[in-house]
């Protein structure tokens, strides 16, 4: 468990724009993760030792996300209050297991076994995740780009996840 | 599937309602949904910081006289919006809009009227801020900061001053005024992208060039590739990587664009920091920030005005140069380099190097630019921009402890 709030960043980026992904669009959630890590260097001597980090850049986080939404003129996306509650209540309840044991949220350490098996994907499978994670498409925009329906694109993702959660949790296990 | 799944799925869309939503709160009450959530978003995470774009290089130009003749230019660009308007014709290619600025607007041409209402992800509804996903079709107007997307691939930063419309009978844009930085793809048949400008129409040849315009001049700098211009008054000027143009209603002149590199060297806190080197004619004025551990770093870099046509691309290119000096062996370390700019949405930078550690201590390693990988978000730096970078190294020796010493940050030139 990470000490300090950078530690807890640099540690949990993936869980951390995951978690901003829920709360705002792609563009603000890459923002808001980036945004935070500056906020981070500014703030972080202002982090009482003994705290909670990941709360910390969590808070910093979501109000960064709520700022830019509001900038924006589009803070209607925001999303209920207790449902962000109940997010950060699972990230904080989930940070503490061991990391890269099998099973456990992919983490940075892992971003290097994730790219080997996304290569081993079809070429349309990588697209596919490209699409949804790093242009942020939505799953009616993939549904119409692929003339498929956004349940069937529901459906690929959830396959491709296991697919990859489980080629992680393998090269996991042959790592030194 | 799980209904978590889909209603996870759903949430990142912003297609749930709030009965959905708090169903989804629900859920997670459950701590093995909530492991489940957490793994989900993980993985999400971790595919988007996993996807490095493919390495564009992108520059900008911020010639001084676009902001010395602002006045004369909305005078001017007036007329030209209209003349450019008048000769438009509707129809081609629909592109998208990745990013945009608060202040940016789309001026809807015949596709789209301002003021009409017009279907979901098909234009951006009047009066409000532009998103990712909004399109932009022939007849548009696209005032302000933002990103644009081709079918194609091929990407067009428009700076805050720029205004630029597609064309309607082949690809490429009208630039009005202001500047854009233009990554395009190749393509392999059809005709060439192409800016169309007040003083001459600028033609892709190969890929990466930027564009600046207002009504008194026109300026083109070549990246990549090969980019024709050709001018109304003289012969087709062919230019390749390094050169440019600077062209008025008379005549064109080629240049050479000048070199930008910066240095910077730093020690880590504890230990004295110090310099600035200047070379093609930046000063760096650097802000420490002693972060209260030994492996972290942040300075800001202000570049002053300057003359001339030259540029940074910080994420395009950055070559670090590292001074080892390990008070213990190592197996490897990570080179992380996040900067932000305070008053530039669409700039954001996240480079990273894994790097071997050299054998012995009090040695130079230089890392250069296309050893940086896990780029998100990247963009490019402006003359003038007050630009804060954030780099540290995460040096994993046995105890995966975290050391740092001298470094230098050099973006490379153009």
């Amino acid at each position: 468990v990470s000490a300090d709030p950078i530690s807890w960043y640099l540690a949990n980026r993936p869980v951390l724009l995951g978690f901003l992904r829920l709360c705002a669009p792609h563009d603000v959630a890459e923002d808001a993760v980036q945004e935070t890590f500056i906020v981070l260097q500014r703030t972080s001597d202002r982090f009482r030792p003994g705290a909670d980090p990941g709360a910390w850049v969590r808070g910093i986080a979501r109000n960064l996300a709520k700022q830019m939404l509001t900038t924006r003129g589009r803070l209607h996306l925001l999303p209920l209050e207790t449902l962000i509650d109940a997010v950060d209540h699972a990230v904080a309840a989930n940070e503490t297991a061991a990391a890269s044991a099998a099973g456990t949220p992919v983490a940075p350490d892992d971003l290097e076994h994730l790219a080997r098996c996304m290569s081993a994907l079809e070429q349309r499978q990588q697209e596919l995740l490209h699409d949804r994670y790093q242009q942020g498409l939505s799953l009616r925009e993939l549904a119409d780009k692929t003339a498929r329906s956004p349940g069937a694109i529901q459906v690929a993702l959830s396959r491709l996840r296991s697919v990859l959660e489980a080629c992680i949790d393998q090269a996991r296990r042959r790592a030194p | 599937m799980s209904r978590l799944e889909e209603l996870y799925e759903r949430q990142r869309d912003g297609t749930l309602d709030h009965a959905e939503q708090a169903e989804l709160a629900v859920l997670l009450d459950d701590p093995e949904h909530g492991r489940a959530l957490v793994r989900l978003m993980a993985l999400d995470g971790a595919v988007a910081l996993s996807q490095a774009q493919p390495r564009r290089r992108v520059a900008w130009i911020s010639p001084r006289w676009v902001r010395v003749a602002a006045v004369i230019a909305v005078c001017l660009g007036l007329g030209i919006v209209v003349a450019s308007h008048m000769r438009t014709p509707p129809g081609g290619e629909t592109w998208t809009i990745s990013s945009a600025a608060s202040d940016a607007a789309v001026v809807h041409g015949q596709h789209g009227q301002q003021g009409q209402e017009s279907p979901p992800g098909q234009h951006a509804p009047p009066d409000l801020p532009l998103a990712a996903g909004d399109r932009l079709n022939a007849g548009d107007r696209l005032q302000g900061r933002a990103t644009v997307t081709l079918p194609d691939g091929t990407r067009i930063d428009a700076g805050s001053d720029a205004e630029f419309e597609p064309l309607g009978d082949r690809p490429g844009i009208r630039l009005l005024t202001g500047r854009v930085a233009i990554a395009a793809h190749t393509r392999p048949s059809g005709p060439a992208l192409a800016v169309d400008t007040p003083y001459g129409l600028v033609e892709v040849r190969g890929t990466h060039y930027a564009v600046a315009a207002d009504s008194l001049r026109v300026v083109v700098a070549v990246q990549e590739g090969t980019v024709a211009f050709l001018h109304a008054a003289d012969p087709t000027l062919l230019m390749t990587a390094g050169m440019g143009v600077c062209a008025t209603a008379v005549s064109r002149t080629p240049f050479t664009l000048p070199s930008a590199s910066f240095q910077v060297d730093f020690t880590a806190p504890g230990i004295a920091w110090s310099g600035t080197a200047v070379a093609g004619g930046y000063r760096p004025v650097f802000h420490h920030r002693d972060t209260g551990t030994d492996h972290r770093a942040v300075w800001g870099i202000t570049s002053p005005p300057a003359t001339g046509s030259g540029f940074v691309a910080l994420g395009a290119g950055l070559d670090v140069t590292l001074r080892y000096d390990a008070p213990q062996p190592c197996d490897a370390f990570v080179i992380q380099v996040i900067a932000s700019a305070a008053d530039r949405h669409d700039f954001r930078a996240n480079l990273q190097a894994d790097v071997t550690c050299p054998a012995g201590s009090d040695q130079i390693l230089q890392v250069p630019a296309a050893r940086f990988t896990r780029r998100i978000g990247a963009g490019p730096i402006d003359r003038g921009d007050e630009v804060v970078v954030a780099l540290f190294l995460m040096l994993m020796d046995s105890d995966h402890q975290l050391l740092v010493h001298a470094l230098s940050l050099t973006p490379t030139a153009h």
